[in-house]
């Protein structure tokens, strides 16, 4: 049992980095490998829009589903942990104030709460962005050259 | 059964807050990013790999070469990969303060690290009477790839011979270790890259 | 028990170089390389204006022979090249070598040594790269440099030498410098400055360097797979034997449009420090400008093909890069939002430093707008290749880079020097530099429109071109003479400035905590801060000042800073910096022997610096007696 608490206790700060970087990690690979399936494809040398005999439409929306669920993911992580740590003001901890000292646990709550909400924000922005490359394939065809 | 149940459920707001990474030294962080900055290089080149390969012509490699022989190579990575298995175990070893284990494991790591390269050196006198680096785009990848990788193996090997050194003339001890520590990680490193080589210059176009 | 008289005492002497020629070979104080590279910086700054006069004075009419094709294909390459390369980066890493540590409450970056070897890399790749007008062989193919122009086939000749070499050669600094301030970041700050309480000029910095270590690599490859392509006969590039010149330009862009939020993003932290202290309170949305900042560093390596919409690429690939690259203004316009918020919300004081902040709002986003035009393909299709690129670049780059840099030479300057500018000659150089600015560049837009190409060296009458460009070559005289200005104010601060004290501006930010220019220990104790702006926190100084009484505060060991812990900055231990040394030095001179000897072809002499190199580097990790004996 000690050793459950003990996985969850090491896991938890790592979660926080996942709802954190989540979204950037899971937008990277999106770009990265949908160009690069792209590039594939659509090689003078290919035969057709397709990678390893799956369509270059397959591939992209799968990538897109299942890249924007994990940036999904990290954002609801992100939401949850920003409410724990007390869904501060993101202003908390960072203005002047009396400048007297504070305890280790309340700066360390801020800056957690602080993380959670930067991921929030970032899963929000990289969603946005995985979804939108996905949709220029609802509108082009594969391997159209202006 | 259920308090188990709860206790493997949602981490608590004080240990999602722990801070992590914390307390490595400025050396440590230091041979992280210059790791970093040396994989995205090799990353760049392997992409370059790639890209370069599927805009040819099906055939590859280039210009009638025949795909890279893999036995040697092989056995160069079994040479290689394992070489991390000494340095591990200087690196442990130091930390707790074993300088025996220490310098047994860098010379193994060494020797071994040694071998590596000498077999490249030969595998590049059998390849040379086939291709050259002027023959083709494909000449110039794998010599270009594998030789920048080559080089990263050389410098691998003069920081073990430098920390040996110190060793030797003992610099380390249980506390005392960054620098075993910081090249035990350059070394993982080249290690790893070798990995990526592998599976993208030798294995892949066998596929 | 030693008192507070004995410890300073042994703080200055631990910290102090010693005075002296031999010194200024070895210094390692961050202070003293930060001043260095923006002087150095500005000088390549003066060369390449001059540069850009050059071209403007053989533009300002149709057909004119001042300035013949070739010369001018040097002249524009050198031009970009050293603004980017030799200016920008450096400029901008030298205010961040001064500052980032003094802002953390620290006494010196992470690494003191790495940090003056990569100064003398810098000044090193810098001569050699303009040594080529020795020669009359400046690198002349722009400065990105595209083959099959650049490659073996059609530029022979070494003046491409001096671009793939010099440019390797450089990204040795600009790496180390990243690093450096990566590390310094991590561990460095002064207890109490969690990661929501860093200032935003470091977070800037921070995330500048982080593109750094991810972009410089692409660059690297590029320039070495050139470098043998022309040298040694490799076919990287060559599509007779499979090699293919789009590469070049992938890798190039993936590292250049990446490269030039690396120029403008320390360029907006500064715009950061500046607007709360000139709007007399904390920073609206400093939360906001942290994601902008870091969203910003992150997404710009997605959108590098943006670059290359014309080069016919599938339409799928470049829709990619086309949603990245609008989605990209959210966290730019965030920024904006956020300090005009702040401005407004804000007691505006209209100093000379706010004046170009104020400068660089209009301009930035003026070239923002233009710049979300290009995102869209079949308009970026039109005008690709003309003036309106280059009003739109000088536009963000002038705009966005050199309105901060000279709003933080106004800004920074006393601190560094003790005196302050005058301000009537500091808003007389705004007003000729904005206004110059302006005429300048645009102008371009329209002629850009109108359908004239860039980097021709001259252009027909009749075309509609030449009031326009006529415009623009007087405002670029209007901007050098405002440049004149301030060189001017800062000449004559250095004799008759009046004394800056220890913080003129009422600031907010730990540097404005110690005089000016700083004691070569920085702070006489460590900082401790519970916000992020430190000193508008109640009673600072005094808290300050009081902590010198207690030893561990104060840290007057042989050289010592504190190490805290990378999120929440708690105090990990006292270590100790190096002293100053020659051997950075030893290092970079073996590395200026070994590319000099491969840009010349003496491959023998290339290989003598090898070992130069490989013993500074073990002097450089040999451990100091003190270190040994622990």
């Amino acid at each position: 049992m000690s050793g459950t608490v003990e996985l969850r206790r090491r896991a938890a700060p790592l979660l926080l980095w996942f709802a954190v970087l989540g979204g950037v990690v899971a937008w990277s690979v999106h770009l990265l490998a949908g160009w690069g399936l792209e590039e594939i494809a659509c090689s003078p040398v290919s035969a057709g829009p397709n990678v390893l005999g799956v369509s270059l439409t397959v591939w992209i929306g799968a990538l897109t589903v299942v890249l924007g669920a994990v940036t999904v993911a990290a954002g609801l992580l992100a939401w949850r942990f920003w409410r724990e740590e007390g869904a501060a003001d993101p202003n908390t901890g960072i203005e002047p104030g009396s400048g007297d000292p504070e305890p280790e646990e309340v700066v360390r709550g801020g800056r957690a709460g602080f993380m959670a909400l930067f991921g929030l924000a970032a899963n929000a922005l990289f969603l946005l962005m995985i979804v939108y490359g996905g949709l220029s394939l609802l509108l082009l065809r594969p391997c159209a050259r202006t | 059964m259920t308090a188990d149940a709860r206790a493997v459920t949602a981490p608590t707001a004080e240990e999602v807050a722990a801070e992590v990474p914390a307390g490595r030294p400025t050396g440590w962080w230091g041979m992280v990013m210059f790791i970093t900055t040396e994989a995205t290089l090799f990353a760049a080149l392997v992409a370059s790999y790639f890209y370069l390969r599927f805009q040819s012509t099906p055939e590859w490699p280039l210009g009638g070469i025949k795909a890279p022989e893999l036995s040697l190579p092989l056995v160069m990575s079994a040479i290689l990969l394992s070489s991390s298995g000494p340095m591990v175990l200087a690196d442990r070893g130091i930390r707790a303060g074993h300088v025996g284990r220490l310098r047994l494991g860098l010379a193994a790591t060494f020797v071994l690290g040694a071998t590596f390269l000498g077999l490249q050196g030969y595998e590049y006198t059998i390849k040379l009477k086939e291709f050259t680096p002027t023959t083709n785009v494909y000449g110039s990848l794998f010599f270009a790839i594998t030789g920048f990788h080559g080089m990263h193996v050389m410098v691998g090997l003069l920081l073990i011979l430098f920390v040996q050194v110190r060793a030797w003339l003992g610099h380390f001890g249980r506390g005392r270790h960054l620098h075993v520590q910081t090249t035990a990680m350059y070394w993982h490193f080249v290690d790893a890259v070798w990995v990526v080589i592998m599976l993208s210059l030798y294995i892949g176009p066998h596929l | 028990m030693t008192t507070v008289a004995e410890r300073t005492q042994r703080l200055a002497e631990s910290w102090e170089e010693a005075p002296g020629l031999a010194s200024w070979f070895k210094t390692v104080d961050h202070k003293k390389i930060g001043r260095r590279y923006i002087w150095t910086a500005s000088v390549f700054f003066a060369a390449a204006g001059f540069e850009a006069l050059a071209l403007r004075t053989q533009l300002a009419r149709p057909d004119q022979t001042l300035i013949g094709p070739g010369a001018y294909n040097q002249l524009f390459t050198m031009h970009g090249t050293t603004m980017i390369f030799l200016f920008a980066t450096p400029m901008l890493f030298g205010f961040g070598n001064y500052f980032v540590p003094l802002m953390l409450g620290a006494r010196d970056m992470a690494f003191p040594r790495l940090n003056a070897f990569g100064y003398w890399v810098f000044l090193f790749a810098g001569l050699l790269m303009n040594a080529s007008f020795l020669f009359g062989q400046a690198p002349n193919g722009g400065w990105f440099n595209y083959v099959p122009l650049t490659g073996p086939e059609y530029t022979p000749e070494v003046n491409i030498g001096f671009y793939t070499v010099g440019l390797l050669f450089l990204g040795i600094s600009t790496t180390a410098g990243a690093i450096n301030f990566i590390v310094t970041t991590f561990k460095l700050r002064a207890p109490g400055m969690s990661l929501n309480r860093i200032p935003l000029f470091v977070w800037a910095v921070l995330a500048t360097a982080f593109a750094v270590v991810f972009a410089l690599p692409a660059l690297n490859a590029d320039n070495a797979m050139l470098l043998l392509d022309r040298k040694f006969g490799f076919h990287f590039f060559d599509p007779a034997a499979g090699g293919d010149p789009v590469l070049w330009q992938h890798l190039f862009w993936l590292f250049g449009h990446p490269d030039v939020y690396i120029i403008v993003l320390p360029a907006l932290g500064i715009v950061s420090a500046i607007v709360p202290v000139f709007s007399r309170r904390p920073m609206v949305g400093y939360f906001w400008l942290v994601l902008a900042n870091v969203a910003t560093a992150v997404i710009s390596f997605g959108v590098w093909v943006h670059h290359m919409f014309a080069v016919g690429l599938p339409q799928l690939s470049m829709s990619f890069f086309s949603a990245a690259s609008l989605l990209i203004t959210i966290p730019g316009g965030i920024q904006i939002f956020a300090w005009v918020a702040t401005m407004l919300r804000g007691r505006v004081v209209l100093a000379t430093p706010m004046l170009f902040v104020v400068g660089f709002l209009i301009s930035f986003v003026a070239g923002g707008l233009t710049g979300v035009m290009f995102g869209v393909v079949p308009f970026d299709q039109q005008i690709t290749d003309s003036y309106f690129v280059v009003a739109h670049f000088h536009y963000v780059l002038f705009g966005g880079a050199v309105f901060p840099i000279l709003a933080a030479v106004y800004y920074w300057m006393p601190k560094i020097t003790g005196r302050l500018l005058d301000e009537r000659l500091g808003k007389l150089s705004f007003w000729l530099i904005f206004g110059g600015f302006n005429l300048l560049f645009f102008p371009m837009h329209v002629s850009g429109l109108l359908g004239m190409p860039r980097r021709v060296y001259t252009f027909l009458p009749g075309l509609g071109w030449e009031g326009w460009n006529l415009a623009s070559s007087i405002g670029a005289y209007v901007v050098a003479a405002g440049f004149l200005a301030t060189l001017g104010n800062l000449l004559w601060s250095l004799r008759r400035g009046r004394p800056a004290g220890d913080d003129p501006w009422g600031g907010d930010s730990l540097e404005w905590a110690t005089s000016s220019p700083p004691p070569p220990y920085n702070f006489a104790a460590v900082p401790v801060v519970h916000s992020a702006y430190p000193l508008w926190e109640d009673r600072f100084r005094e808290r300050l000042d009081t902590a010198q009484g207690s030893p561990g505060r104060q840290l007057a060991g042989d050289h010592e800073v504190l190490r805290t812990s990378e999120l929440d900055a708690e105090p990990e231990r006292a270590i100790e910096m190096p002293e100053e040394t020659v051997v950075p030095l030893v290092v970079a001179l073996g590395f200026l022997v070994a590319f000099g000897g491969l840009l010349a072809g003496w491959y023998l002499v290339a290989a003598l610096g090898v070992p130069v190199v490989l013993a500074g580097l073990a002097a450089w990790a040999w451990p100091r007696r003190e270190e040994v004996a622990r």
